[in-house]
């Protein structure tokens, strides 16, 4: 088991005051929410500092842990070991509301080390008064990311996720286990979609009703195409004489390869579009071709006495706005 | 073993009603976002309020920042706005710089 280093997740001191570690928390919590952090591991950095502030913000565990650190309780394989005998922390109950919230406030999500240091808290049991009584509450909802090709969303597709979902023994201990659901991926699944999976997420507690799977798609970026919502562009390169003279063009789609029509006199940089031909759905995606002049790389003795020819017989200035400037 | 389940698209098309929000939620909470416009509703004939499921997704994250941030409800109109802001421009500068590199590449 790996020690774990909260004031260094903190980026604090060991000799921080509360009000530091309270201070050092909030940033990081802004930094690193999921929902506001564009970072790719933002959800458990942010779960790192959860666990660490869980520790450092309570006097007892902060003590706890003071000793246990000063111990430097380390294995000969540079592993931590905690002294024989230890005694995982009473856990207190943290009262939390559901609504899937990203804070460990049940503490499912905090690393082996705490657990081994403070026990899992936030169980499932409410003290009231010298009895318990058994709470009766919806599984958590469990959220997850798939990935996908652009084809695979365009056409839609079977996708085998594997995920950790959570669980909950008769003795309200709480661990997770590996599951492996196969998905269809309606046609047209378009990037940021989220699909449910209802009563796939955690169980409920107490016979009540379990939480969903929540499956947010990312489209993975495609070589040819740029995908803004339900619309697809491509950039088509074309010679001189094409976009001089118009022409007809076979363009890959996502749907297979289509004809389309380039008219005389087009510019680099014109928009042709194709109505509904994007990423289909109510409505579907327009697709785009963005047109792109190319100068053909070679140029031989003839071909330049064909462009000075040109060159007499248009006498076109490109630069003629630039005249007037001072 | 690998089970096959229905995936269904949390779209405008799919909608709850305040019952099946308050599973999840705090029932005032939910209404101090209607409250403050962060979660839209739409009123169905018979009166009852229907919450579409991207009003429920908007209740989600406004909650989550609540909770984990200890932001304001009346600061969370603002913040989810600026953050949709943000997203919907982070999404097209990545666009934009794919079509440059395209434009530049060749």
């Amino acid at each position: 088991m790996e020690f774990r280093d909260y004031y260094k997740i903190m980026g604090v001191d060991a000799k921080a005051t509360p009000d530091d570690i309270k201070k050092a928390y909030k940033k990081l919590a802004r930094k690193y929410h999921p929902d506001v952090s564009k970072e790719p591991d933002a959800e458990q950095k942010f779960k790192d500092v959860g666990e660490a502030y869980e520790v450092l913000k309570d006097e007892d565990k902060r003590r706890e842990y003071d000793q246990m650190r000063a111990l430097g309780a380390m294995g000969p394989n540079g592993q931590f070991t905690p002294p024989p005998g230890w005694n995982p922390g009473g856990g207190s109950y943290r009262e939390h509301a559901t609504g899937g919230s990203f804070e460990g406030a049940d503490t499912a999500g905090f690393s082996d080390f705490f657990e081994t240091m403070f026990g899992r808290t936030g169980g499932f049991r409410h003290n009231h008064g010298e009895g318990q009584t058994r709470l009766r509450m919806r599984g958590e909802d469990v959220q997850a990311e798939l990935a996908l090709l652009l084809e695979e969303a365009f056409k839609g597709s079977d996708q085998v996720v594997e995920l950790r979902v959570p669980k909950t023994d008769e003795r309200g201990r709480r661990s997770n286990r590996l599951r492996k659901l196969k998905v269809k991926i309606p046609a047209g699944t378009a990037d940021g979609t989220l699909l449910r999976m209802k009563g796939q997420g955690a169980p409920g507690i107490g016979g009540a009703e379990a939480g969903d799977l929540l499956l947010k798609i990312r489209l993975a970026e495609h070589p040819l195409y740029a995908v803004d919502g339900k619309d697809i562009t491509l950039v088509a390169p074309l010679a001189p004489w094409e976009a001089a003279l118009g022409c007809k063009l076979t363009m890959p789609t996502p749907a297979g390869k289509t004809r389309v029509t380039v008219p005389p006199g087009s510019q680099s940089g014109g928009k042709l579009r194709l109505p509904g031909n994007g990423l289909p759905g109510t409505p579907a995606g327009d697709f785009f071709i963005v047109l792109k002049v190319v100068m053909p790389p070679n140029i031989t003795e003839k071909a330049k006495t064909l462009y000075a020819e040109l060159e007499r017989e248009l006498a076109y200035n490109p630069r003629a706005a630039w005249e007037d400037l001072p | 073993m690998t089970d096959s389940v229905h995936a269904e698209v949390l779209g405008d098309l799919v909608a709850f009603t305040l019952r099946d929000l308050c599973q999840v939620f705090d029932e005032n909470f939910v209404l101090q976002c209607v409250e403050h416009g962060i979660a839209p509703v739409t009123v169905q004939a018979g009166a009852e309020w229907m919450f579409p499921a991207t009003s429920v997704l908007r209740i989600r994250k406004a909650w989550r920042l609540h909770h984990d941030l200890d932001l304001h409800l009346g600061s969370l109109p603002l913040v989810l706005e600026l953050i949709d802001e943000r997203d919907h421009l982070y999404r097209e500068v990545i666009a934009l710089r794919k079509r440059l590199g395209q434009w530049e590449r060749d």
